[in-house]
């Protein structure tokens, strides 16, 4: 089998007491994830991301629709041991230390003692919490603590692991730290469902994006293949005012700085901008074949779900 | 198996948490008191102090049955630490199971240790000869007059009932947490323990033809399905021995059946709601 997540029209609705109404949180969402790649689940607050998560799990009920995971139904407990989770801000039991709380997943694998001691050593060492495993969780950070989460996450060498926002509310070290956490199950060959609203992070790591808003699946791709913009920018000095204005018309996006300018162009309009500037006695400094961001589809998206 | 290491994780947990610990303390301080009603007849004194001693266990009992019971679960869901469990191969039933028999032990330590600070002041209060022989440092009295007071098996006997009782409040309560939240369970598990606790009055007005009809039936209703928490109160035989009772223990036993029939039945409804219910 090829895919490692197969979601078929998985839809969600919450009724709300208070105001009597229904919110679909996840509308009818159709979506294969691929063994073996990271995939990242984008979203704004509140697209959905964890309902759906959730609902993978086995921890809430799809109102319609249905999703297999490793080709088992979603709670499954033969699934529940090839697969992990590291939920939104977790929180894990305060009175036991960063060593107890492992150990006491461990055994929920049934994994034996002996074993399970070196298995959790190895853990706290490379989520860098040797020298705090006798602490308290109560008096770990929130960083300390989403490495917790990132090792109860490892604990059964998973298939596939479901991160819900790993990175949020973190410093920029450990945040670096996770990054280079997920890059590293991609190598081993896992796959990594990554749900996130930090787009740089799923810049750098993932293979695969899509992108959520209000429950419904806006846009999904390789991430490739989406930042591959037709648009160029184009620098140069010297342009004169009403060349720059001409060319302000056709772009997307301009600037000037004392006859400086940087413009982004659509890619069939890079001959006749470059040769209006010339001729006109500017100077072309650069031509960047234009890579979009993920920030720009990301906000593109959401932007065009507003609209319509 | 799974169950078991929740339990044990349960155990753990309260053991930490130290709350438990100020019920025994109050548990300890109100079974002295009773040692301070010294303007009674000697015997009497000793009948208080065996009915407010094992009251005493059951009073703070409850408090530690109904604490627990109503948060073990919804204390999980709340601080999210849930999501990591039910995720790990860890099916609906072990965990409601898990969480129950955490507090069931939790419970048992809590009422032997009671129990046993209540044996130990009921033990000092008989042998006032062998104290006497210690306060006037001549040790050698001490011994000969200590008498093991033949009513300790009883006492015992007595505080394993108080341990039924609990334990079935306890699953009253784990059996709604999965529904009702921790206030409301709050007030459910307390009424149902004292509609159960006046089980001759509700079976009584269900019969009374004074009663009207509609309220018959429904006294009848709680009468029938509300556990019937009064067969755990033993106390008067045992708090007056003279008194012959036709076969106590086998009385007893027919109670630690009925509840553990009545707890399996609580903790099946538990689970079949806590399987479908979202976390
Ligand atoms: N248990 C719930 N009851 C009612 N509404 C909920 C519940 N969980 C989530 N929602 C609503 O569903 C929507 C999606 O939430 P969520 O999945 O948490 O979004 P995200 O993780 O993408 O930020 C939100 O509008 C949220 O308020
Ligand atoms: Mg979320």
């Amino acid at each position: 089998m090829e895919n490692a997540i197969e979601i078929r029209d998985l839809t969600k609705s919450f009724h709300s007491v208070l105001t009597g109404e229904d919110v679909i949180a996840v509308d009818h969402l159709t979506l294969d994830i691929h063994r073996g790649e990271i995939f990242g689940f984008l979203g704004p607050n509140g697209a959905g991301k964890t309902t759906t998560i959730k609902m993978l799990l086995g921890l809430i009920f799809p109102t319609s629709g249905t999703a297999s995971i490793l080709g088992y139904p979603p709670g499954d407990i033969e699934v529940k041991r090839k697969i992990s989770y590291l939920p939104e801000s977790p929180y894990f039991y305060e009175h036991l230390s960063g060593y107890e709380v492992l150990d006491f997943y461990a055994t929920l694998f049934g994994i034996p003692a002996a074993e399970r001691k070196k298995k959790v050593d190895e853990l706290l060492d490379l989520v860098g919490l040797s020298d705090n495993k006798h602490k308290r969780l109560r008096h770990y950070s929130k960083g300390m603590l989403q490495r917790i989460g990132l090792a109860q996450a490892l604990i059964n060498d998973p298939d596939l692991l479901f991160l819900d926002e790993p990175t949020s509310g973190l410093d920029p070290i450990a945040h670096l730290d996770i990054r280079d956490m997920i890059l590293r199950l991609r190598d081993e060959g896992r796959t990594v469902f990554l749900s996130s609203h930090q787009l740089s992070d799923v810049e750098m790591v993932c293979d695969r994006v899509s992108i959520l808003d209000r429950g419904k699946l806006m846009r999904v791709g390789s991430l490739k293949e989406m930042l591959a913009g037709k648009s160029v920018e184009i620098r140069a000095e010297r342009v004169r005012d009403d060349i720059f204005e001409k060319v302000k018309a056709h772009s997307s996006d301009a600037f000037t700085v004392d006859g400086a300018i940087r413009v982004r162009v659509e890619q069939s309009f890079v001959n006749e901008t470059v040769q209006m500037i010339m001729q006109t006695g500017g100077e072309i400094t650069a031509v960047i074949p234009g890579k979009r961001t993920l920030e720009d589809i990301f906000i593109e998206t959401v932007r065009e779900g507003t609209v319509s | 198996m799974t169950a078991w290491v929740i339990a044990r994780n349960t155990f753990g947990e309260a053991i930490r948490k130290k709350i438990l610990n100020v019920f025994l303390i109050l548990a300890l301080g109100s079974v002295l008191i009773s040692l301070t009603f010294t303007f009674l007849e000697f015997r009497q004194q000793v009948v208080i102090l065996k009915s407010f001693g094992l009251g005493m266990v059951q009073f703070w009992g409850l408090f530690i049955a109904i604490i627990m019971g109503i948060s073990l679960i919804p204390a999980d869901i709340e601080q999210r630490t849930i999501y990591t469990i039910l995720s790990k191969p860890v099916k609906r039933y072990e965990y409601v199971l898990g969480r129950f028999l955490g507090g069931a032990i939790t419970l048992a330590v809590n009422v032997a240790l009671m129990g046993a600070a209540f044996l130990l002041v009921f033990l000092l209060k008989v042998n006032t000869r062998a104290l006497e022989s210690l306060a006037s440092l001549d040790f050698g009295p001490f011994w000969t007059s200590w008498v093991w007071s033949g009513e300790v098996p009883g006492l015992i006997g007595g505080i394993a009932m108080v341990y039924m009782k609990l334990l079935l409040l306890l699953a009253v309560a784990v059996c709604f947490s999965t529904f009702a939240t921790v206030t409301v369970n709050f007030f459910l598990s307390s009424a149902v323990f004292i509609a159960g606790s006046i089980s001759s009055v509700t079976e009584a007005m269900s019969k009374s033809p004074n009663t009207p009809i509609v309220l018959r039936w429904l006294y009848a209703a709680v009468h029938y399905v509300v556990p019937n928490f009064g067969n755990y109160d033993v106390q008067n035989p045992i708090i007056h021995p003279e008194v012959p009772a036709a076969d106590l223990s086998l009385y007893m036993w027919k109670a630690v059946f009925y509840g553990l029939a009545y707890t399996i039945i609580l903790l099946v409804v538990g689970v079949l709601v806590f399987e479908r219910k979202e976390v």
